[in-house]
């Protein structure tokens, strides 16, 4: 093997290796044929196009082997389960701004005004519902609509509380992330099935006692507060309880594609758990004025926890996936 | 086939062929020849090419030779990869005549004068 030879088989190692075994041979032939004599490396022009185009095949044959395999089928259900999630946070503090009024005489009252401070949550629950509404019915592009308008919402919210509790308000920006979340995810599956197709029947009577849990719970713990005890906490009925019969739910979608929503689903809604853990902690610990420091470093925790956690599920499903793959024993297209 | 315009080495790619099957190296040496030296096709940007004519059909193996202990596969025009050369010469030569036509229009209107 000439010196040329051998450096163009190592610029072609850019190539996927079920490409190189349907076409390395011949590539060399090419090569060589077309190189001046007495070259002994490869040309710029030669190692520029091979490296552009072995990347290429990798990129494009990684995304191909990712059509079809389920993610838009996997965000119509990530984007129902977050607008839910979201739906149950707003009107359970919706109702408990209520019950404030009614048990206690609270006026809610900020800017001056009495009941300002039911208008956050009552905004927030309408448009979660209504986003979580669409889903249901299969509305997609009205779900990515009406989701956008939900970040709209939740950045007013948060924008709302910097006048009346600044801390307050810091702390509810992990909101408007997941809004963010939520849309992106529906308008990925604005071409998707949508996700009562997805789920089945069987699927969707899940997340309908699901979504018929929490509406009873909370009216009932509402209605019922300081009147009502319960042997345990209350996030058994709150959190728990409405997570088990979700998971009922998803696990009525094809294997591929719940894979793939616990992936999406995890990376979305530990967020605000990571982030209120995080803030609580700096917040009660350490802070006592609000500086630059402390917006940046939250923003930094808001951007990063989805990103990160997605990339461990991703790297997580690949892996798992690639292990099946071979215990099955599928090849490529080019083996 | 897709109505997406074909790109100019998908398009001269299969025009090499068109005339007989050809290696990979004999194509690239017919492309610059038609096109007078302008285009010189390079190994990578060639099969990447050819891949994704196979994959689409529109071209497959005719045969394979060893020459000098290097491995050498023809590589021939299929029935829908003709269709797909002609549908998209028919769409240029239709955009070509346009061109034309308005080029020669314009001439007349600004009385063979240089605009």
């Amino acid at each position: 093997m000439t010196d040329l030879e051998f450096h163009y088989r190592r610029l072609l190692r850019v190539y996927p290796a079920g490409h190189r075994a349907a076409y390395e041979e011949e590539m060399i032939g090419v090569l060589m044929d077309g190189a001046e004599p007495g070259r002994r490396l490869p040309s710029p022009a030669d190692t520029l196009d091979l490296l552009r185009a072995g990347l290429t095949v990798r990129l494009g044959r990684s995304f191909n082997l990712q059509r079809g395999t389920g993610w838009r089928d996997a965000a119509a259900v990530t984007g129902l389960l977050i607008a839910l999630a979201l739906a149950a946070i707003a009107t359970g503090r919706f109702l408990n701004g209520l019950s404030l009024l009614a048990r206690f005489d609270d006026p809610l009252r900020a800017y001056g005004m009495n009941g300002v401070l039911l208008i956050d949550p009552a905004a927030r629950s309408i448009i979660w519902v209504l986003v979580s509404g669409a889903a249901l019915l299969g509305l997609r592009h009205i779900a990515a609509v009406l989701a956008a308008s939900g970040i709209l919402i939740e950045l007013a919210t948060v924008f709302f509380w910097v006048g009346v509790a600044p801390w307050q308000s810091l702390r509810l920006t992990w909101a408007p992330t997941v809004a963010v979340l939520a849309f992106a995810a529906f308008a990925t599956a604005v071409r998707a099935r949508p996700a009562p197709a997805v789920l089945g029947r069987r699927g969707m009577r899940w997340i309908v006692a699901a979504t018929a849990f929490v509406v009873v719970t909370q009216v009932v713990l509402t209605a019922g507060s300081g009147r009502i005890s319960v042997p345990f906490s209350t996030s058994v009925l709150e959190f728990w309880i409405p997570l088990v019969l979700l998971i009922a739910a998803v696990r009525s979608a094809r294997p591929a594609v719940r894979r793939r929503v616990a992936v999406l689903a995890f990376a979305s809604l530990t967020v605000p758990f990571v982030f209120l853990l995080w803030w609580d902690w700096t917040a009660l610990s350490f802070a006592v004025h609000i500086t630059p420091g402390i917006v940046t470093s939250q923003l930094i925790v808001l951007v990063l926890t989805p990103v990160v956690l997605f990339a461990g599920g991703l790297a997580t499903l690949w892996a798992g996936e690639r292990f099946m793959a071979v215990r099955r024993g599928q090849v490529t297209r080019y083996e | 086939m897709t109505d997406v315009p074909m790109r100019e080495p998908t398009f001269l790619v299969l025009t090499a062929l068109a005339e007989e099957p050809r290696h990979g190296y004999a194509v690239i040496e017919d492309v610059a020849a038609m096109t007078g030296g302008r285009v010189r096709l390079r190994a990578g940007t060639l099969y990447a090419a050819l891949d994704r004519l196979r994959a689409e059909g529109l071209i497959e193996v005719d045969r394979e030779e060893v020459v000098q202990s290097r491995l050498r596969r023809y590589y021939r025009l299929t029935g829908a990869g003709e269709r797909s050369l002609a549908a998209e010469t028919a769409r240029l030569r239709e955009q070509a005549t346009i061109a034309e036509r308005r080029l020669r229009a314009r001439h007349t209107e600004l009385g063979g004068a240089p605009a």
